[in-house]
């Protein structure tokens, strides 16, 4: 038997360039993406949404929808199993409130953002089930927005959730105030770090909401059988998480629902979450028929999970040698609509590239009248490093130190005790540094007015945990492989 | 294209060999989403590790029509030897033509769980131009550098680096949800969420840095993520270079740069 290759092996197939198998048939319009997918007696959904970022339901009338000729189903959240706060685990995944899928997939009792789906339609075609959707009637009370993180955290702010279980994305968060849970990270003696320090800086810093902006929409097809057997076809980066998700949501075994993945049109964390396949699976139900439900492009803003925007506020202290000694950070980020947004991720990726003995992290999971906040790339580190680089950016303008020398000075090494509590596996940060240093790009004087250069630094972990491989041998010698987690670069 | 190629790499057969695919549900055990960079590394993982348990089958059915112990046999790019007499050779596809004469076909599935918390870095170089009268930055280089341990189709992991790159330039420079008094978003069209085009990025260049993960039989580290995270905070950097100003509020868009400048002026004054 070989042994496993070592990574000074010469490789014969890594590091070279084959031509991608998928392009010309994408190009030529013959791969099957979700919205590819027909039958002959598919019928069409359509979403109401609330006007209104916060607000009660009063009450839903469908019976005009109902009577429109083609229509074939009407769904509220009165159609779905009542959930409550059900937690569900998925190892590094994170804790999931499958209460709060259900409600974001369809809102029971109140409307927590502008775009929020109350009510949904399956008709013969998109047209009836659109006019159909304008004939039902909702009558809310209106409640007082809360729009961002400050405002949602400053004293008698309007409570969102009258109960909530804190966000918990990998690493849990603590109650802490009515609309914000908190999680504390950090290691050393911060005050004793801020004595020793020569330079003190404190800056604050904000972002805005932002979307991941994925070409193809949200678009699933869902058949319900006669034995309660559910099969969905979408785009999606887990299409196992979804079948999980799902199978709670709609109440019944994980093992009656079979997910089938298709092409994907970009995701960058955006379609790790269900939004409308329990909402075509409910209508589905209810009307015997396979039902598609795609999204515009407005509902996938108004709609679908964005990434957080974010208050940053921190406090560096450097010694004049270059240092880093202390670090105080209150990092508070959106969650939307429902605890559980990128905080944790957020702040370990704020500093942990930099070794700085005296560090503490205050994060903040934020509820507020938006959607729900959802991983977008990175989730949650560019808007800590976007404060964090210019602050070390300032530092070394302080110090009159080059930015480079000033981060070599500082950077986290193989085995440096990180404020996660483990040693960091082996990096080579002085070398990504050192070629910085190098490059030509970096020694090109700049020469223009109002020209200016920057720099800046990430280290980001990667995840492993549970991954399925099938490997097939047949007796031309062809071999079948099949992958449990889609290739979002468009093949496997 | 990235699984393929470790499956090749590690049986020791043509990538035209290799037919790939994303299973459903039933056709495959439980995985974890694409997240967190993990699946090029980690399923690539267990890729090559249900390839070893593959060759390691087949390697006894060569032993069963030699007449030999399996452990005698070896296996090497793709060809199984008798180590006892390596004269006697066959390679991968023919004694794949004699599985159903020796025992049956053989298919091997294996739910693996690699390790997580494995660090990838990245540094971005950027040089923008202010205009100090509307506050507008146009990005005029740009470079990625980046660790991706062992680069499995370097193109691929090139378009990691640049499109993550892009799209931080984009939410650094433009993006942003825009709501009014009463919580409306206003802007939810690709019209007025304004994302970058190719009139507003410059070719990215990249650099790519091979330091291996020990958690990987290849060296993969995950590389999607990483260059996401830099734009914001270097082109910040390169604004204050450019023009002497700090801004705190992202998007950079031209109205803040604008508000900056005019605030350091008027100090100035």
């Amino acid at each position: 038997m070989s042994k496993p290759e070592q990574s000074d092996t010469t490789f014969r197939i890594l590091g070279t360039r084959p031509i991608r198998p998928d392009g010309l048939d994408k190009v030529l319009g013959r791969a099957v993406f979700s919205d590819d997918v027909h039958f002959p007696n598919m019928l069409h959904g359509k979403i109401l949404r609330s006007p209104h970022a916060h607000a009660r339901i009063q009450s839903i009338d469908t019976s005009a929808a109902s009577a429109l000729p083609g229509v074939r189903a009407v769904a509220t959240a009165a159609d779905f199993p009542v959930i409550g706060q059900k937690i569900v685990s998925q190892g590094l995944a994170g804790l999931i409130n499958i209460g709060d899928i259900s409600d974001n997939c369809m809102a029971r009792d109140k409307a927590f953002y502008d775009g929020h789906a109350v009510a949904a339609v399956a008709a013969d075609n998109p047209h009836i089930a659109e006019e159909a959707v304008k004939l039902i009637e909702v009558a809310y009370e209106l409640l007082p927005p809360v729009m961002d993180v400050r405002s949602a955290m400053a004293e008698g702010a309007t409570v969102i959730h009258e109960n909530f279980f804190p966000g918990a994305f990998i690493m849990p968060t603590e109650d802490f105030l009515p609309n914000a849970s908190r999680l504390q990270l950090g290691t050393g003696d911060l005050e004793q770090g801020f004595a020793d320090a020569d330079i003190i800086l404190e800056r604050e810093f904000t972002t805005e909401t932002i979307h991941q902006g994925y070409i193809e929409s949200h678009i699933s097809t869902v058949n319900w059988d006669a034995n309660d057997h559910v099969t969905v076809w979408t785009a999606t980066q887990g299409q196992f998480a979804l079948r999980d998700h799902l199978a709670e949501v709609i109440g019944v075994p994980i093992a009656n629902v079979k997910v089938i993945p298709l092409e994907i049109g970009g995701a960058f964390g955006g379609k790790e979450r269900i939004y409308i396949d329990p909402v075509a699976a409910v209508l589905s139900r209810k009307s015997n028929r396979p039902v598609k439900i795609a999204l515009r492009r407005d509902e996938v803003f108004r709609a679908t999970g964005p990434s957080s925007g974010t208050y940053v506020k921190l406090k560096f202290g450097v010694r004049n040698d270059g240092t880093l000694v202390a670090a105080d950070l209150h990092l508070a980020y959106e969650a939307g609509a429902y605890a559980g947004g990128p905080i944790f991720m957020g702040a370990m990726a704020s500093t942990t590239r930099y070794n700085i003995p005296n560090i503490a992290v205050n994060g903040f999971d934020v509820i507020v009248n938006k959607p729900t906040m959802r991983p977008y790339r990175a989730p949650g580190a560019p808007q800590a490093l976007f404060a964090v680089e210019q602050m070390i950016d300032e530092l070394a303008v302080e110090l009159k130190m080059d930015p480079v020398d000033f981060r070599l000075k500082n950077l986290t090494k193989t085995g440096d005790r990180l404020m996660l509590g483990f040693p960091c596996a082996p990096i080579d940060t002085v070398n990504l540094m050192e070629t910085v240093k190098a490059h030509p790009h970096y020694t090109t004087p700049m020469t223009g007015a109002n020209q200016g250069r920057g720099l800046a630094y990430g280290l980001w972990f990667n995840i492993g945990e549970a991954s399925s491989v099938r490997i097939a041998v047949n007796p031309d010698g062809s071999v079948q492989l099949v992958t449990g987690s889609p290739d979002l670069s468009g093949t496997p | 294209m990235t699984f393929a190629m470790q499956a090749a790499e590690a049986l020791g057969i043509d990538l035209s060999r290799v037919s790939a695919a994303v299973g459903d549900t039933e056709a495959v055990g439980f995985s974890l989403p694409t997240v967190g960079s993990r699946t090029t590394y980690a399923t690539g993982a267990v890729v090559h590790q249900v390839a070893q348990e593959v060759l390691k089958q087949m390697a006894a059915r060569a032993a069963l029509l030699w007449e030999i112990d399996a452990e005698a046999v070896s296996v090497d790019g793709g060809t199984f030897t008798n180590a006892s007499d390596p004269k006697q050779t066959i390679p991968f596809g023919e004694l794949a033509e004699k599985l159903f004469e020796t025992g049956g076909p053989i298919s091997v599935h294996i739910t693996g769980s690699p390790e997580s918390f494995v660090p990838g870095i990245a540094a971005h170089l950027v040089d923008v131009e202010v205009d100090p009268e509307t506050g507008k930055v146009d990005v005029l280089r740009y470079t990625v550098f980046q660790d991706v341990g062992k680069a499995v189709h370097p193109a691929y992991v090139e378009g990691q680096m640049q499109g993550a790159a892009a799209q931080g330039i984009g939410m650094a420079l433009n993006e942003g949800y825009f709501y009014d008094d009463e919580g409306h978003l206003k802007n939810a069209s690709l019209l007025d969420y304004r994302m970058p085009t190719t009139l507003d990025i410059p070719m990215i260049e990249t650099v790519i840095l091979e330091s291996p993960n020990p958690a990987h039989p290849y060296g993969v580290r995950g590389c999607g993520e990483h260059s996401i995270s830099p734009p914001p905070g270097a082109i910040a950097n390169a604004i204050h270079d450019a023009v002497g100003v700090r801004v705190n509020c992202m998007p950079m868009a031209p109205h803040r740069v604008r508000a900056a400048i005019k605030a350091k002026q008027d100090s100035a004054a």
